[in-house]
């Protein structure tokens, strides 16, 4: 992540623990921690706009996006997109089972507009992949 | 006149708090009360120490005793004696359940006073028939009117007198009735409520109700004179330890020194000089006893192999360090005795002592066994009491049962959108007017019950030892299969002058020592207490630098682990520092961001006030530990060393309501003030002292835990296998065991599932193996894994399921969750194998399992090839231990169809329309399955 600071990323990140803590204005926002593929710790922040939008659904595997923040020689990612993958379906039950809401859904139905607005406020104009498309995990 | 009021005190049946009881009473015009609450004394404290001096009302102490909802009679303490006595009367019916006797036994200290409905037929000296508004219409009918004299006035007061407040109070009351009983409103009985009119009255209104018995007055108003209490804040606190205090005296003198030559072998003047100030000041205030009590604990833990930690701003004193109750150095952190013993405080230094969680009962047995011992039978050691109140989601769920919601109803008002917010406030939407009147009734009641005491809890970790029996104070109770309790909390005890002992409980000792042991297993001796080596080793250091501390002890947390990198230290005075800042008064008020810029930033630092950063050079003029609020206060704001004292203490909401909080705010602003300092820079100083101290460290508090957090990344540096274990088998830390396994396997483990052959309880580790204990094993019944373990220690490890079934009288689905978390996979069978073998080799328990005459072996029948998934080990795993074996990653779903892109536009592609638009560029609207955007 070091590599990255003031990037826009994309990461996996195998939920740790997630904090959630109320800011001076009372909206709620969190703090989470992760491992990544490799192994190592990787911590998050959510905003509250970003905190209310994609709640996280429980322990698993999640993919954020957003951006890597520096701040006194450590770094995280400040959110701006969290989305919790599905496990592989159980080979013994088919396909049905164990398979998960594909976003996280929100809580107010808002966020499809928003990951639209999202999606077009950041795409460049011609054929580049918008950024959220662009990988790279670190 | 008020010979039985009650307060909140009473559970579940009274509403007013002791104060607003006084107020009431002032109101009327009263001049003596009787607090006398339903089998508790919890309230007397308060209301001696305010009664008389707030409200200029006399205090007289009793108890009202009754059977299930029907009063015996009320006991009142003539004095002090008589107090003790009602609460020895009282202790063994909440001790052991004892029931109390139906005519009060004959105590000199105390007067009874039976309902006229109840009236024994021939009344003791000491004995009252209380007459209530009621009885007035038969007592001239009964041969009680023959006999006034014997007769007393009994106007009992539950409610507030305001009219406009009093149907509030009572419709409360019969809510916390219901709640008390189970019930619901209309199911209650009318004997279990109080009268709607028990409050105050004018004297001209209760001269009118007793007109016809007048001398019923006077008599009443002889007994509350005969009758009165009154406690001293002097130090109660067991007073001599040994034979005499002189005997005391040289006892600490002696181990002192003793401890100084182990502690400084060549001790300079001026350790010498502090160890007699030390002893002069604990001598002149009287703390020798306490001191000796607190050594005497730990030689006992000591002497039985347990680990301690010694903090409270009590780790500031060097004798405390000589003695062995702490293990930092006082001289090296260069930490005031000072600020915790002087004259201006009345009340010993905290001595926090920190056991294992599995050992802690053990030293309390040893408190409560040694303390007690030859007392003739009383009770001079007690727990102390909490009071568990009324939050805000619990009494809607109470209030929505009473009143009979449906439990969907009641969710929705307590969790839901309008329900519960974070911190138990409640939320702005629970007013809407779009409820209905029982919700809305609920609502409102609930704000009634908010912060009243619903029932006793215990304190987490004080004990009181006290020179006389504890029932001098307050009756005792005992909750299930624990140790006596007092009534009060410990800012009741701290009026009193009974100092607690704190004796705590926590898993970071637990897994230091069984990491300690795992590791002279294997043949090799550590020194754990070799704290000055640990502060020069270069690994800790370099954990410490790059927060790789998860696992140990209070630095493991991810706001912890942040702030370690953010700091970028990486020694122990590093480590004490940040253990004081990540506390939640520091990190609120804004001022850890502030310490974090200064630490960074040394141009930032001159943007300090001069005077604070005067103060506290050390810490960038930023307050950070406890000593820090009195150097600001004592300074600064020039208050003296006792008002400092006041201010630190006062940041518990209860505290801070006192009036004598409330001086010190406003001497604090005066002060500041006449010293010239800006009124803005007084006011945001003052704003941070509020937000912090309550929760700040005594920097000896500190580092009393850095030490602790040393010997653990000692052992997670060196020994990394070991203390992982350890720690993964104390069930402690912040973390799921899963990230401690995680960070062994990083280290340089395997993990493997548990195996009935080679796991033990809890998990072991074999060489680098580290195999999971069947007690990991969520829904395997304990009794199973006893089963399993004894057998195989008795006769040797299984050969097969069938032996197993053969050996161990297993319920059948116990066996399945064995086969599927992979316990029998020594066997060299897959696991659909082991199922189908299980549902054909299985049968019911026998009560016999002493083994057969013969051994018996049944033909293994012959199963098709099953196919096994190694996918689905991974879900059983999930299922049964609560994480996979593998990694996390290879069971996400990234397959093709779920990259990004198709994962955020999962809609169909249907039509495309080119528009131009104003500005004359061109634009594509695509139609989608079941949205339109726009590129």
């Amino acid at each position: 992540m070091h590599a990255h600071v003031g990037q826009r990323v994309e990461m996996l990140g195998y939920m740790i623990h997630v904090k959630t803590t109320t800011t001076n204005s009372g909206s709620y926002m969190s703090f989470g921690s992760f491992i990544d593929t490799a192994g190592d710790f990787w911590d998050s922040t959510q905003f509250p706009s970003v905190a209310e939008r994609f709640p996280f659904r429980g322990r698993g595997v999640y993919r954020l996006s957003g951006y890597v923040e520096e701040e006194f020689g450590h770094v995280s990612l400040r959110t701006q997109f969290v989305e919790k993958l599905p496990w592989k379906p159980d080979p013994r039950y088919g396909e049905k089972y164990h398979t998960f809401p594909r976003c996280c859904r929100p809580l107010n139905g808002k966020a499809r507009g928003h990951r639209v607005a999202r999606v077009k406020r950041s795409s460049p104009q011609g054929g580049d992949p918008p950024p959220w498309a662009r990988t790279r995990p670190c | 006149m008020y010979i039985n009021c009650h307060s909140w005190f009473s559970f579940k049946y009274g509403v007013m708090k002791p104060e607003t009881l006084l107020e009431e009473a002032q109101k009327a015009g009263v001049r003596a009360l009787a607090l006398t609450d339903i089998h508790c004394t919890a309230g007397i404290p308060d209301l001696v120490r305010l009664a008389e001096k707030d409200y200029g009302i006399k205090p007289i102490a009793g108890i009202e005793f009754r059977q299930g909802h029907r009063l015996l009679y009320i006991g009142l303490a003539k004095d002090n004696n008589g107090f003790q006595q009602l609460c020895e009367l009282l202790s063994p019916h909440l001790l052991d359940g004892e029931t109390l006797p139906e005519r009060a036994p004959e105590l000199s200290g105390a007067f009874f006073i039976y309902p006229f409905s109840a009236a024994p037929a021939q009344l003791r000296p000491n004995e009252r028939i209380g007459i209530k508004p009621s009885d007035l219409t038969r007592l001239p009918f009964s041969p009680w009117a023959k006999r006034t004299h014997e007769l007393v006035t009994l106007l009992p007061v539950t409610f507030r007198s305001n009219p406009g407040s009093s149907p509030g109070d009572f419709n409360t009351h019969r809510l916390l009735r219901t709640v008390a009983k189970n019930t619901v409103v209309s199911m209650l009985p009318s004997e279990e409520l109080a009268a709607p009119d028990e409050s105050f009255r004018t004297e001209e209104e209760v001269r009118r109700i007793y007109r016809d018995f007048p001398q019923l007055l006077d008599n009443t108003q002889r007994l509350l004179e005969a009758c009165s209490i009154a406690f001293d804040g002097k130090d109660k606190t067991q007073e001599v330890v040994g034979a005499s205090r002189a005997h005391d005296r040289e006892k600490l003198h002696r181990d002192t020194r003793e401890g100084l030559l182990y502690r400084y072998p060549n001790a300079t003047p001026k350790v010498l000089t502090r160890m007699e100030h030390e002893l002069d000041v604990i001598e002149r205030m009287g703390f020798i006893s306490y001191f000796l009590i607190n050594q005497d604990i730990v030689r006992f833990a000591r002497s039985k192999g347990f680990f301690h930690v010694g903090r409270g701003s009590g780790a500031n004193s060097l004798v405390a360090y000589c003695l062995g109750i702490t293990d930092v150095d006082p001289i090296e952190l260069d930490l005031y005795f000072e600020r915790f013993i002087n004259p201006a405080r009345r009340k010993p230094p905290d001595f926090d002592i920190d056991f294992s969680w599995k050992d802690r009962d053990e030293v309390y047995r040893y408190v409560f066994a040694k303390y007690n011992e030859g007392k003739g039978g009383y009770h001079h050691v007690a727990q102390i009491a909490t009071y568990t109140t009324f939050q805000w989601r619990g009494a809607i769920r109470e209030l929505g049962k009473a009143v009979g919601l449906p439990p969907e109803e009641i969710d929705a008002l307590s969790e839901g959108e309008r329900g519960y917010y974070a911190r138990g406030r409640p939320s702005a939407r629970a007013n809407s007017n779009d409820l209905d009147k029982v919700a809305q009734a609920v609502i409102r009641y609930g704000k009634h019950l908010l912060g009243m005491p619903h029932h006793l809890g215990i304190h987490a970790a004080g004990l009181l030892v006290s020179e006389r029996p504890i029932t001098c104070y307050t009756a005792l109770h005992r909750p299930p299969k624990g140790f006596p309790v007092t009534q009060f909390s410990m800012l009741e005890a701290e009026d009193l002058g009974l100092h607690k002992f704190d004796l705590l409980s926590q898993r970071g000792l637990g897994h230091i020592r069984d990491a300690v042991e795992l590791v002279e297993r294997n043949g090799e001796h550590i020194d754990i207490h070799d704290i000055p080596g640990f502060k020069q080793d270069p690994a800790i250091k370099e954990l410490i630098k790059v927060g790789n501390t998860i696992g140990c002890f209070y630095v493991e947390s991810p706001a912890m682990r942040m702030l370690l990198k953010k700091l970028k230290v990486d020694d122990y005075l590093g480590l004490v520092a940040a253990s004081s800042i990540i506390r939640p008064g520091v990190a609120e008020s804004g001022m850890m961001r502030e310490y974090l810029l200064r630490h960074n930033d040394p141009e930032r630092i001159k943007l300090a006030p001069p005077e604070l950063l005067r103060i506290m050079p050390e810490t960038y003029g930023v307050m950070v530990y406890q000593e820090d609020v009195l150097k600001v206060a004592h300074y600064y704001a020039g208050l003296d060393l006792e008002e400092a004292d006041t201010l630190r203490r006062g940041m518990t909401a209860r505290f801070r309501e006192r009036p004598e909080f409330k001086v010190v705010q406003e001497k604090y602003f005066a002060n500041c003030k006449a010293k010239g300092h800006p009124d803005a820079e007084a006011a945001e100083i003052w704003r941070q002292i509020e937000s912090f101290a309550s929760f700040s460290f005594a920097k000896g508090h500190s580092a009393s835990y850095a030490v602790e957090s040393y010997q653990s990344l000692y052992l997670k540096a060196h020994h990394p296998l070991e203390f992982l274990v350890g720690v993964a088998n104390n069930f402690g830390g912040f973390y799921h065991t899963e990230f401690y396994l995680h960070e062994a396997k990083r280290s340089g483990a395997t993990i493997e599932a548990p195996c009935i052959n080679t796991s033990e309880q809890l998990c072991s580790l074999q060489g680098k193996r580290i195999v999971l204990g069947l007690g990991n094993v969520k829904s395997l019944e304990t009794e199973t894994i006893q089963l399993i373990l004894h057998e195989r220690e008795q006769r040797g490890p299984f050969t097969d399921l069938q032996d197993l079934l053969k050996r161990v009288p297993l319920h059948v689905e116990q066996a399945r969750i064995l086969i599927r978390v992979g316990a029998l996979r020594f066997t060299g069978k897959s696991k659909p194998s082991l199922l189908w073998d299980l549902t054909l080799l299985h049968r019911p328990a026998r009560v016999n399992t002493d083994g057969d005459l013969f051994i018996t072996k049944v033909e293994e029948p012959k199963l098709p090839d099953l196919q096994h998934y190694p996918l689905a080990d991974a879900y059983d795993e999930l299922d049964l231990l609560g994480f996979p074996l593998c990694d996390p990653f290879s069971l996400a779903n990234t397959a093709p169809g779920l990259e990004p892109r198709a994962a955020l536009c999962h809609s169909q592609f249907v039509a495309q329309t080119p528009h131009t638009i104003l500005r004359g560029t061109c634009m594509r609207t695509w139609a989608s399955g079941w949205r339109c955007s726009a590129t």
